[in-house]
């Protein structure tokens, strides 16, 4: 998404996509954040508890609603049940009262005994009633019967307060006041006026409403308990609650008669339903009128008991629940586990096959999508693997195709090297021999026109063995056959040695060489380094028409640098890379190859960078050209070093020097002798060792020179040849290896005998000048 | 049970099985003879009933003077030192000598006849004092009882009435019995005994006065020497009356009263209640809602008496 987007959903940022569609961060599968197991698991589980929950909740509610409502109904008709008993029971009483008040036989002052009997009679029957009365028409107390005091019989006596309305209606029972008797035992007065006009009245001790609630029983806590119409408690189990005079008006309603009965006036919910109980606890309250008298029966049950049922229930419901909630957590483990672990070997897979792993299967039977999404991934990957190994085979084709080429273009690189190497020893031996033949025909004394053939001849000959050279050198490079030895080295020889092989060349082309004088020692090989610099100074004078060749060193910082100057036409600047290339020559479109074959610095360069030396090219088009080839400087060494590593042979004249020639080439052995003998040696020209031996065995003297072709038939080489030679004279015979062999081991053989060595071909002049230094002369 | 009453002026403490401490303590100051109570058997009774098995889940000390109240006021402090959690007073000088011990150990009194007389309590409602228990309440049942006498003995003329004037309450009983009989036209033969020298002395008084009845008041002391009382007055043929149906069934010829043993029933509910937590100055003093009246109809046979009607169907019992 780009920056300017407006800021992403939570749910967006909250799951990335794919990792690989960002541009940052390596291709690999995202790590979930949740855990889709987890997830699943969760909801399930939640699910069920939460229905499980509010239908158990529901469940509970209405069932402790409907339990209320049961014991409720319970107690109203216990309470109802209690107060009809109650009423029934002071009815009786009354009947009593009725029945012991109906007329007697007797007349006059006996009719109060017998009537007292019927009253002793009475209290006999009827334990509750403390005391009865009678009295007359006039409203007197005729006669009394009490439990406690001495019966009355008194007729006359007015009642100074009666304890009743007198005139209340006949029949009608008169119901007094609840009193406490001592301010603590209630007691009651009942009065009944008879048909005669008469009054009988009991007091009543309500003890025994305490028995009848007291075999209420509402469950186990339960209690029914009666007031009189103020609220005062009549009769409960506890008496003691009865005689301290417990007045309930506080906490019930006594005002409102039409409470009573009546459904009990309550909102919805449970908190509404209980009341103050007596000892102050919540009770479950349900009241009943005692009918005549305006009492209350109340029947109460402690709410804790009415709700037991309900704490046991929410205890059953949760076991049930967490019951439920380990089913669900089981559940939704092996749901979740059933819907994850496919989607895991999915995951896996994908990931599997992401990490390159083309012949996974991811392997799910769920029978549904999934399976389907696992199968084209199988399928995906299937062709993905197809491709892969159709990419694969194509490359190895290729491959192979490629490695064909170059190996045959490697054989066919080869093929030119075994030529160029062949062709150049096989053209060495008869140019070789022509140097030296025209070397010793330029001895002779020859007419003029003869003279300037043998120039021109000798002019060819020297170009041919220049081509020669370089492809000699090419051909050595290819071979990779040059092997560095370095060393410290003193350029002056180097210099000397260019001078001596360039001045006639250079004078030949009408060119002054100058090369200066330097005394400075570099480390390096030396071979290399004058052949690069043949190279420079040989391409500098083929370049020059006129002017100076000058070739000189100079300090280039820490290095050394060998320079070829030349007034030559220059190089221009796009061509100074091309120049190097092989043969490629700068104004030579005819390819004149007198003017060489343009392998000059080609060679150079590949020398050069043998060496680890750079190549300075500096030129200015129609000034001249300078290239320098830049050397590590090295010290030079102190005392006579250069003495003690060689030593010098006896001066000898080349004249009346017996030379050694071996080599088995007929034409070179004989061109050699020749020249040899025109210079005014003494020669011994053989084409083995053995033959040599053989011959200087009849030799009175040493010999004081050996030349040897290197490749000789036989068991014997050069070197061998060398060898026993100097064996047989037991001296250091100075020895000269001429080779057109370029193996590098060969090489350093040669070197560590002691010997040195020329490659085919050479010139006569070379040879001359090779000779004289060995010789001492 | 071991029941250990105390014998002289020691106190034996109960050995229990039970650990001091977590085992509630009641003691029990009796003024008459505990052993040989007929009624005290009715405390322990209830108690069982109610789960309180005496020298099991309940330590009992038992301190009784044996019918010398003079043994009551340090016995009662002796029973006080022994650190009761309860303590049982029987009769009205037994709680006198329990509340001059302590104000602060409940006492359930029993067989007391009128507490509110008596200052043991401010009311029977709210007693408001270390004091509380049923209450006989039976000062006023004399009028009935010589009612009853009147009925049985038409023609007498004196009574004797045995009284302890240890006992304050029989001083008021006397008083009230003397209102009754002259009420009644009676003279009444008032007989003081605190001891059995006292009490034979009385005897002899009876013996050379020979009224028409004897009266025994309520009180410990005469309930002890009860036999010796019946013996006395069914070998003088004289009509006797008590306030107990006990004595009846002994041998007396009338009595009037409260059922007692039933009273010390109610006496170890309070006991009860009090040892559960409850103040006695909460516990409202039981008045009683029932008396009884028993005849011995073999006694009035002997003394040729004829039961009448109206006291025939008046009584509860009669004893054949």
């Amino acid at each position: 998404m780009d920056a300017s987007s407006p800021a992403p959903l939570s749910g967006v940022t909250a799951h990335p996509g794919p990792q690989g569609l960002q541009g940052d961060g390596p291709l690999r599968a995202a790590a979930p954040r949740q855990n889709l197991f987890t997830k699943y698991m969760v909801a399930t589980t939640l699910v069920v508890c939460l229905l499980l929950a509010a239908t158990n909740g529901t469940h509970l509610y209405l069932s402790t609603m409907r339990s209320v409502a049961q014991i409720e109904a319970l107690q109203r008709s216990e309470a109802s049940a209690t107060a009809v008993s109650i009423g029934h029971a002071i009815e009786e009483i009354v009947d009593e009262m009725r029945w012991v008040s109906l007329p007697t036989a007797a007349e006059g002052p006996g009719e109060l005994e017998a009537r007292r009997l019927d009253f002793v009679k009475l209290l006999r029957q009827v334990p509750a009633i403390a005391e009865i009365s009678w009295y007359g028409i006039d409203g007197t107390q005729r006669l009394r019967v009490s439990r406690v005091a001495i019966d009355h019989m008194n007729p006359g006596t007015q009642a100074r307060s009666q304890p009743f309305p007198f005139e209340s209606a006949v029949g009608k029972p008169y119901y007094g006041p609840v009193h406490f008797r001592g301010g603590s035992e209630p007691y009651m007065n009942i009065a009944v006026r008879l048909p005669s006009g008469a009054v009988v009245v009991v007091e009543l001790n309500l003890n025994f409403i305490g028995d009848l609630v007291q075999a209420v029983k509402i469950g186990n806590a339960g209690v029914a308990f009666v007031t009189d119409a103020r609220g005062m408690l009549i009769a409960h189990p506890d008496a003691t609650l009865v005689l301290r005079r417990t007045n309930l008006a506080p906490t019930r309603e006594f005002t409102d008669s039409l409470a009573a009965d009546g459904p009990p006036k309550r909102e919805r919910g449970l908190r509404h339903v209980f009341v103050d109980g007596l000892q102050g606890q919540p009770v479950l309250a349900s009241r009943a009128k005692v009918d005549p008298l305006g009492w209350s029966v109340f029947v109460e049950l402690p709410r804790e008991e009415v709700l037991a049922p309900l704490y046991r229930a929410i205890y059953a419901d949760l076991g049930v629940l967490l019951a439920a909630l380990l089913v669900s957590v089981l559940a939704g483990f092996l749901l979740a586990r059933r819907m994850v672990r496919p989607i895991r070997a999915l995951q896996v897979g994908a990931a599997a096959i992401g990490a390159g792993q083309l012949d996974h299967r991811i392997d799910v039977r769920t029978g549904d999508e999934i399976e389907a999404l696992a199968s084209d991934f199988n399928l995906m990957t299937q062709r993905l693997r197809d491709s892969y190994a159709t990419l694969e085979q194509k490359v190895a084709q290729r491959t192979a195709e490629v490695s064909d080429q170059r190996a045959v273009a490697e054989r066919a690189d080869r093929a030119k090297t075994r030529f160029l190497a062949a062709a150049s020893h096989d053209l060495r031996q008869p140019m070789h021999a022509l140097n030296l033949y025209l070397g010793a025909l330029s001895m002779q004394q020859l007419t003029e026109p003869g003279r300037r053939v043998l120039v021109n001849v000798r002019q060819c000959a020297a170009a041919m063995s220049s081509l020669l050279e370089a492809l000699l050198d090419i051909s050595r490079l290819d071979a990779d056959a040059m092997d560095l030895k370095v060393h410290d080295f003193r350029l002056a020889d180097l210099l000397a040695r260019l001078e001596v092989e360039f001045l006639p060349q250079a004078r030949a082309k009408g060119l002054r060489l100058r090369v200066a004088k330097s005394s400075a020692w570099v480390r390096s090989d030396e071979a290399v380094v004058e052949r690069i610099m043949r190279n420079l100074v040989t391409n500098a004078i083929r370049h020059s028409q006129s002017g100076t060749v000058l070739v000189g060193c100079r300090h280039v910082g820490q290095l050394l640098r060998l320079a070829v100057y030349d007034q030559g036409p220059g190089i221009p600047d796009d061509q100074r890379e091309l120049i190097f290339e092989e043969f490629y020559q700068l104004a030579n479109p005819e390819r004149d190859r007198t003017k060489g074959l343009g392998l000059g610095l080609s060679i150079v360069k590949r020398l050069a960078s043998l060496l680890d030396a750079s190549v300075a090219l500096k030129s200015v088009v129609g000034r001249g050209t300078m290239f320098g080839l830049d050397l590590a400087r090295a010290a030079p060494p102190t005392g006579n070093a250069r003495s003690a590593n060689r030593a010098e042979p006896e001066p000898t004249s080349i004249r009346d020097a017996l030379v050694v020639v071996v080599d088995d080439d007929g034409m070179v052995l004989k061109a050699t002798r020749e020249l040899l003998v025109q210079w005014g040696c003494h020669v011994l020209a053989c084409t083995s060792a053995p033959e040599a031996l053989a011959a200087l065995a009849s030799c009175p003297q040493p010999p004081n020179l050996l030349i040897c072709d290197y490749r000789l038939p036989g068991a014997d080489d050069g070197m061998a040849v060398v060898e026993k030679i100097r064996e047989e004279f037991n001296l250091p015979i100075p020895a000269l290896i001429v080779t057109g062999d370029v193996l590098p081991e060969q090489l350093d053989q040669l070197q560590a005998l002691d010997v040195t060595v020329l490659h085919k071909p050479v010139s006569d002049g070379m040879l001359r000048q090779c000779v004289e230094r060995m010789l001492g002369a | 049970m071991t029941m250990l009453s105390m014998g002289g002026l020691g106190l034996a403490a109960v050995p229990l099985r039970a650990r001091a401490g977590s085992v509630p303590k009641i003691g029990i100051l009796f003024a008459g003879v505990a052993r040989r109570s007929p009624t005290l058997p009715g405390f322990y009774e209830r108690l069982r009933e109610l789960g309180r098995v005496p020298d099991q889940s309940t330590q009992i000390v038992l301190a009784s003077a044996d019918g010398d109240y003079a043994r009551l006021a340090p016995l009662a402090r002796e029973l006080v030192a022994s650190r009761p959690d309860v303590m049982l007073c029987a009769s009205t000088p037994a709680v006198i000598a329990g509340m001059q011990a302590t104000r602060t150990i409940p006492i359930v009194m029993v067989a007391v006849g009128d507490p509110i007389q008596q200052q043991f309590a401010t009311s029977f409602a709210h007693p408001d004092r270390n004091v509380t228990g049923p209450t006989l309440l039976n000062t006023a049942l004399v009028w009935k009882e010589l009612e009853a006498l009147k009925d049985l003995l038409p023609k007498a003329v004196t009574v004797a009435a045995v009284s302890n004037p240890a006992n304050p309450q029989n001083g008021r009983v006397l008083r009230e019995f003397e209102a009754a009989a002259s009420a009644l036209a009676l003279q009444v033969l008032p007989v003081l005994a605190a001891t059995p020298e006292e009490l034979e002395a009385g005897l002899k008084s009876i013996t050379r006065s020979r009224p028409d009845a004897l009266m025994v008041l309520p009180d410990p002391f005469l309930k002890a020497a009860r036999d010796r009382i019946i013996d006395f007055a069914n070998r003088s043929a004289l009509p006797s009356f008590f306030t107990d149906a006990k004595d009846v069934a002994a041998g007396g010829l009338l009595a009037y009263g409260v059922d007692v043993r039933q009273e010390y029933r109610r006496a170890a509910e309070y006991v009860d209640r009090i040892l559960r937590g409850a103040k006695p100055a909460d516990l409202p003093i039981q008045q009683p809602s029932h008396y009884e009246l028993t005849i011995n109809a073999a006694t009035a046979r002997r003394l040729r008496l004829t039961i009448p009607v109206l006291l025939q169907v008046r009584a509860d019992r009669i004893f054949e």
